[in-house]
């Protein structure tokens, strides 16, 4: 009887589950998944409503599939690109290079837009998986300032545009900081300054940007592989390992604001945003260098709507809507006609912060590169995380 | 007759097969192929084949405290899963046995409620668990305000090991429950009849009787357990890894996909032979009864 | 019959020496006491994270202030709501499917004897030593291939063309999940009284009604046990959906990793709340309506 009781009771709550289920998928459709959207009658197409940042209204797609950071974009503007252009832009997020670029080689992926960092570019490009962009369907591209353009990475700016870009460098809190804020790496690697914070500093979860520091401390350049290099680079990061409250990439924005940490191996856009929620948080590129990095937008080379992407890149580049972006990134725009509509908030807190690099500290900048021999950041690494 | 059986036997065991041999075999022995070919920059792997792959899992480090690096890890991550087993195990065991000592409605409510925070969001959880360990966090705020000292928690194994428990306790409960369910406690009865007392019955009666349920639940926590990445990077600080993150950082960073598919065949042969013990066992137990 | 299971076998049945009471009485307190402590664990952070989304400040790990912002903001919030949804369909879907597939493996492998039942015993373990990351790239890896061989054989392309989705992600959970609720069945399997059945074939029950009434109720515990794992794995399964999944496919642990770079919004607090409301809602409702019925049925 208890038996008989209890599978009653079991059918009921699975009955009330489904119940549950048939009301969630009752509710307003989803966006289309699967390709199964079908080739609509451009019922929606925005004959008169397409303004003039839409391209040929006649060739867009109903449907943009972007693939991007996650909580890189002010999603706004996506409403605002539907809104005015017709087109629904479907996002789905990744949080690192490495998975974006698995997903694209994969083939087939959907995806009509990816937001590659630098070194990803190269890559992907290499493998033949982006797209070569059509500049002609890119006017805006003329906003760009030219200083952000022929990167390393693809010297032509073939298959790709810059996005955002930002540094590597130190965060800290003031207030633990009486006499002013660090200038030195030394700060984070030294013993026996970094164990006075014992427990309340953090690194970058991150080989290249890490190991990279420590190299830079010790006076090599950043992308050095040379095994003696590294073997120094190892020591360092130990003796700096009991000391450290841990490598974090993920979350340290919080732990600033909330000072579980005082010192932290930063992101410039990361040590803003926690800048904008604890007034006492700094950022500095130390005397010894720091890094600089570009987030860069390419079409994949299957992707299903390519004309819709550029017609999408374009309007990131218009100088309103990149204003709006960076104005939510804290990233800093490599577009030239939206840096002079960016408000005073966002000036305010990027100079007073120390997050705009002067003349002088651009000099101090490096970029990571990925080349032969560089694979042994990553045994590097495992060391440092065995002990 | 005999034929009805095999129709019987096929039908039920076809779509369970179909899906495990298309959606786990097939791929695995991709795995196995890739960790025999050569790794290419950026990802993916060269159509060559290479042993790179394997000599680099089993090298000699002369710095390391054992052969090398990564074993220093693989016995960090099953120690870690053993004690984790062990705390699920000593909790998860009496409260299994308090659900199905109680009435049947009881039962459900509590065997529901056991699970439904896992419906939540682990990260969500994980993170929750960040905020009462953490240096300025719940607990550390209430010893402060009653004048003792902050004991620092977070970014040590301690708070590791309280987020793996966490995250199986459950995974350890409901194959307990389904075993202890089904207990006959009639055996206990005649035992008792027989004068044996309340801890002889349990070690010679309830105990091997539950065993099934006690492997199962703790097969099910410790393979989760060391399959972990995210709480030591949560709770942990990321200062130490877990087989879970060397694999990540190969099909990561490291662009390395035939040196962490040969760390994921070593791991996989390990847990089977594991396994096959097991089932060799039980197939010995049961020729025997 | 399944009555007689479950007789309680109360103190009064046996004679009881006096050391043995104490260690009774003992042993209940602990156990009652182990279970509160148990219950209390889970539920810390849940309770954490249910007056967090009630709390005033996005970032802060202080209490700021109560506020329902948060609820609202979650009704305006399309990407989290749409994941949330694909989560259930996905979790209910390959829970059903899982748990009927499951029982079915663990039948045949508890009750039959056959030609590489061992090699399958083993391999059934697969999804579950399996690591996340390896099942997700290699899954990635398979449904690549398999879905351009489609592609190309029925010429499909550009918006039409099979990709990686929703589909391939309930196939997959399905898959791991299988795996699951077998191991879990067949450990109540294990110990069932063959006797039980023997009898009811013995008074003239065929094969399906020995099954229905007497074997189905009795590892029903088994099974419930499976599908609220199945249920649980699917529904917080991160690593191998992201590689599995496509363009509008994320589920809401994908959604939820993309938010933590800044901090857990406190929307995903209030969805997580709302799902909890729900379940609970959902199992006290049940045993509500139940303990109505089974009033009737007593009178």
């Amino acid at each position: 009887m208890n038996n008989s009781k209890f599978n009653r009771f079991l059918i009921l709550a699975a009955l009330l589950a489904l119940g549950l289920i048939v009301a969630a998928c009752a509710t307003p459709a989803a966006p289309a998944t699967e390709g199964e959207q079908a080739e609509a009658p451009a019922e929606a197409a925005p004959a008169e409503a397409a303004s003039d940042r839409c391209g040929d209204p006649s060739q867009l797609s109903d449907q943009l599939n972007f693939f991007n950071w996650a909580d890189y974009i002010d999603e706004d503007i996506l409403t605002q690109f539907e809104e005015e252009c017709g087109v629904k832009v479907v996002m789905d997020n990744y949080t690192t290079n490495e998975e974006l670029i698995a997903k694209i080689q994969a083939g087939n992926s959907g995806y009509d837009l990816v937001i590659p960092t630098d070194y990803a570019v190269s890559i992907m490009a290499d493998q033949g998986l982006l797209a070569e962009l059509d500049m002609d369907a890119i006017p805006n591209a003329a906003n760009l300032d030219d200083k952000t353009m022929g990167m390393y990475y693809d010297p032509e700016n073939k298959y790709s545009l810059p996005y955002q870009w930002s540094t590597t460098g130190l965060a800290y809190n003031a207030t633990s900081f009486p006499d002013g804020g660090p200038d030195s790496w030394a700060a984070v690697f030294e013993p026996e300054q970094v164990c006075q914070f014992k427990g309340f500093v953090s690194m970058l979860d991150d080989p290249r940007e890490t190991i990279g520091k420590a190299l830079m401390y010790l006076g090599y350049d950043i992308n050095e592989s040379s095994p003696e290099a590294q073997e120094e680079a190892k020591n360092l990061l130990l003796a700096q390992k009991e000391c450290i409250a841990g490598y974090n990439s993920e979350n340290y924005i919080q732990n600033l604001v909330n000072e579980e940490v005082v010192m932290a191996e930063s992101w410039a856009f990361a040590a803003a945003l926690a800048r904008a929620e604890n007034e006492n948080i700094f950022y500095v590129i130390p005397k010894e260098g720091g890094t600089i990095w570009q987030d860069n937008m390419a079409v994949p080379a299957d992707a299903p709507h390519a004309y819709t992407a550029h017609v999408f890149i374009n309007y990131l580049l218009d100088p309103e809507i990149g204003a709006q972006l960076t104005e939510w990134t804290f990233g800093f725009t490599p577009n030239k006609a939206a840096q002079e509509l960016l408000s005073d908030d966002y000036h305010t807190l990027m100079e007073d912060g120390g997050m705009l690099p002067d003349e002088e500290t651009f000099q101090r900048l490096h970029w990571i590169e990925r080349g032969p021999g560089t694979e042994i950041f990553n045994d590097t690494w495992t060391a440092v995380k065995a002990q | 007759m005999e034929k009805r059986r095999k129709l019987v036997l096929s039908a039920l065991l076809l779509p369970g097969a179909l899906w495990i041999v298309l959606l786990y075999v097939a791929p695995s022995i991709l795995i196995v192929i890739y960790s025999f070919l050569t790794r290419q920059m950026g990802g993916g792997v060269i159509w060559a084949f290479s042993l790179d792959a394997y000599q680099k899992l089993f090298s000699y480090n002369p710095d390391s405290r054992f052969i090398n690096d990564f074993v220093v890890i693989f016995l960090r991550t099953f120690w870690w899963g053993l004690l984790t087993t062990f705390i699920c195990l000593a909790v998860g065991y009496p409260l299994a046995f308090f659900i199905t000592r109680q009435k049947a409605g009881t039962r459900a409510v509590l065997l529901f409620l056991i699970i439904i925070p896992f419906w939540t969001n682990f990260l969500v959880r994980t993170y929750a668990w960040k905020f009462i360990l953490n240096n300025n966090g719940l607990i550390n705020v209430i010893l402060s305000s009653l004048g003792f000292r902050r004991i620092p928690m977070i970014n040590t194994p301690f708070a590791v090991i309280i987020g793996l428990v966490y995250g199986a306790l459950p995974f350890m409960v409901l194959p307990l429950y389904a075993a202890l369910d089904n207990f006959n406690y009639r055996y206990v009865e005649a035992a008792q009849d027989l004068g044996a007392s309340y801890l002889t019955v349990f070690r010679k009666v309830f105990w091997p009787l539950t065993l099934p349920g006690v492997v199962t639940g703790s097969l099910l926590v410790f393979i989760l357990t060391i399959g972990q990445f995210v709480v030591p990077v949560i709770l942990g600080g990321g200062k130490v890894s877990m087989i879970g993150n060397l694999l990540a950082q190969q099909f990561g960073m490291a662009f390395d996909w035939p040196f962490g598919s040969a760390i994921a065949v070593v791991f996989i042969l390990l847990m089977m032979i594991g396994i096959v013990y097991y089932i060799r066992v039980e197939a010995r137990k049961e020729a025997s009864s | 019959m399944t009555a007689a299971r479950r007789t309680p076998s109360t103190d009064a049945d046996v004679p009881i020496q006096r050391s043995d009471a104490r260690f009774l009485r003992w042993g209940k307190r602990t156990l009652g006491l182990n279970a509160v402590l148990a219950l209390f664990f889970l539920y810390a952070p849940i309770l954490v994270l249910v007056i967090f989304s009630f709390n005033d400040s996005k970032l802060a790990a202080r209490w700021e202030g109560f506020t329902l912002r948060w609820y609202g903001s979650l009704l305006q919030n399309e990407s989290i709501l749409h994941a949330t949804r694909n989560s259930l369909v996905v979790a209910l879907i390959s829970t059903a499917l899982a748990t009927v597939f499951g029982t079915m493996t663990a039948l045949a492998m508890e009750r039959f004897r056959f030609r590489g039942r061992r090699v399958y015993d083993g391999l059934l373990y697969l999804p579950i030593i399996n690591p996340e990351i390896v099942t997700g790239v290699s899954l990635l890896a398979f449904f690549s291939l398999t879905l351009s061989a489609l592609n190309q054989a029925f010429n499909l392309s550009g918006d039409s063309a099979l990709r990686t989705g929703l589909v391939t992600v309930t196939l997959t959970h399905i898959a791991f999940n299988i795996a699951f609720v077998a191991v879990v069945v067949r450990t109540t399997l294990k110990n069932f009284r063959r006797s039980l059945e023997e009898a009811a074939q013995d008074l003239g029950a065929n094969e399906w009604v020995t099954f229905r009434r007497v074997t189905l109720p009795l590892i029903a515990p088994g099974i419930l046990a499976g599908a609220l794992l199945a249920f649980t794995l699917s529904l917080d399964n991160f690593v191998i959906t992201f590689f599995v999944t496509g363009p509008g496919g994320a589920t809401l642990p994908i959604e939820v990793f993309g938010l933590i770079r800044r901090a857990i919004s406190p929307e995903i607090n209030a969805v997580s709340t709302i799902m909890l409301t729900i379940s609970v809602a959902l199992i006290v409702g049940s045993q509500v309506i139940m303990r109505r019925r089974g009033v009737m049925s007593d009178e």
